[in-house]
């Protein structure tokens, strides 16, 4: 929707496409959703929304599932930003897997994620790759579902990431 | 160049369902409880000191492992569940001793030795009972009710009498917490409306061993709820850690053990076979997660490669 009317705008009303509008959210005193020009720190949205209501939070770019938190306050909103939450971070307290299979159940890409924090614990990307890791879209649900608090998605990014790295060797 | 404010960073996703591995073993204990329960109005008070040994020596046996093995003791009420369901598939007449052998072996062999919680590939109580099976052969087939001694319904010597109300309620000769069958029932349905489990693992499990007596001509009702099966079905063949995590492999899983289950029933020696079919299945259940899953991945290959 939002790029239908960025369209409008620029075909129409001969406008760049300068501006958006954003949604910030989360623990901020005044929830809104915002028009604004790219190039607004971040730290200006959360501050225009009355700031943040709990200390040490975090402030995420993007969803709560795919969102990456951002570590400088000053960070410009961009053309691909479409949310700014503010949030406590998520603490990970990762035991050991206990094969309850809920992130198969619930992989929208039909992956097994169970397998990939345990091949690349022993760093055998090469399994990794042959259960196709490739094709996970990093969504983050099995993560979100993981009774054992593990970080799959992170070992996930770690293989494709590993994975990456030896194809532009060769 | 560092920034001059900066902020706390966490990996993806923000969020979390909030279901942990304790909360998952705490519902199980809670759907296990009503089976307990009858088990003790059935059996008495040496019902309820064999789940109490049981417990206390599968938990202490956990703690002595983890404290030898220098890592950090998490109370994640697992092995108040392998306790659990040892005590619940034995006799409730068991010297107390051999329950406390039964349990450390449960937790101190059968699943800290392989590594712990996740690594185990034998369901703990079911190895356990396995041990004691071989171990004291007489204490473990020696079936009370009322005082004395008598046979359970599945017994090949003497044929089953009773009604077919009394195998639902329980009220029969047989293990602690197999008996009374609404009870373990009712705490199955509970943990699938919770999505604790898979329904297929005992919907095929069930299902096939139903099938089963009817081909082989036995009554199907006696099969189902005179032996350990509900218990077995739900609770032990569902067990996360031993059993495949794919749904088709789940699937195999409870038609193998359905299988394995009828045949040491009506042509081995033992009256039971819920032990050692899940047993066996436990073990080829990786092997049922590779083969199920080479399938649809083959078919997505083909779209990578076109794409």
């Amino acid at each position: 929707v939002a790029t239908a009317k960025a369209v409008y705008d620029a075909v129409y009303l001969g406008k760049p496409f300068i501006e958006r509008i954003i949604t910030v959210t989360g623990d901020v005193k005044e929830p809104k959703n915002l028009m604004v020009r790219f190039g607004t720190p971040i730290k200006k949205l959360v501050e225009y929304c009355g700031g943040a209501t709990v200390a040490g939070a975090e402030i995420i770019m993007g969803g709560p599932m795919m969102g990456i938190a951002q570590f400088d306050q000053n960070f410009p909103v961009t053309k691909g930003t479409n949310c700014i939450l503010v949030k406590n971070p998520r603490v990970f307290a990762e035991s050991d897997c206990i094969n309850c299979g809920r992130c198969v159940d619930c992989c929208t890409m039909g992956l097994m994620p169970t397998l990939y924090p345990k091949l690349v614990k022993k760093s055998r990307y090469d399994e990794c790759r042959a259960a196709y890791v490739d094709n996970c879209v990093e969504c983050g649900a099995c993560t979100f579902v993981c009774p054992a608090g593990i970080p799959i998605v992170q070992y996930i990014k770690v293989a494709k990431r590993e994975l990456a790295r030896r194809a532009v060797k060769k | 160049m560092m920034p001059a404010n900066e902020l706390p960073v966490a990996p993806g996703p923000h969020l979390w369902k909030g279901l942990s591995t304790r909360a998952i073993m705490l519902w199980v204990i809670v759907a296990l409880l009503p089976a307990a329960v009858a088990g003790m109005i059935f059996f008495g008070i040496g019902a309820l000191l064999t789940i109490l040994t049981s417990v206390v020596f599968a938990v202490g046996t956990e703690w002595v492992c983890k404290k030898l093995r220098n890592r950090p003791f998490v109370m994640d009420y697992s092995a108040v569940v392998t306790g659990l369901l040892l005590a619940m598939c034995i006799p409730a007449t068991m010297p107390l001793w051999m329950v406390a052998v039964g349990a450390i072996f449960a937790v101190g062999i059968v699943k800290e030795a392989f590594g712990g919680l996740g690594h185990n590939i034998f369901n703990p109580a079911l190895g356990a009972r396995a041990f004691m099976a071989a171990s004291f052969g007489v204490e473990m087939t020696s079936w009370y009710f009322d005082g004395v001694t008598a046979a359970t319904p599945l017994s090949k010597s003497v044929p089953w009498t009773g009604n077919m109300l009394s195998l639902l309620i329980g009220n029969h000769a047989g293990s602690l917490g197999e008996t009374c069958t609404a009870a373990l029932l009712l705490g199955g349905l509970f943990l699938i409306a919770m999505k604790i489990i898979d329904w297929r693992t005992p919907v095929a499990y069930i299902l096939t061993v139903a099938c089963m007596a009817l081909v082989l001509g036995a009554n199907p009702v006696l099969y189902i709820f005179g032996g350990g099966l509900m218990l077995g079905a739900f609770f032990m063949a569902t067990d996360y850690v031993t059993s495949p995590v794919t749904h088709n492999g789940r699937l195999i899983f409870g038609i193998g053990c359905g299988i394995i289950t009828m045949v040491i029933r009506k042509y081995g020696g033992l009256p039971e076979g819920i032990c050692y079919s899940i047993l066996v299945m436990n073990a080829v259940a990786p092997l049922i997660d590779r083969f199920v899953r080479s399938r649809p991945y083959g078919f997505r290959k083909v779209v990578k490669n076109a794409a």
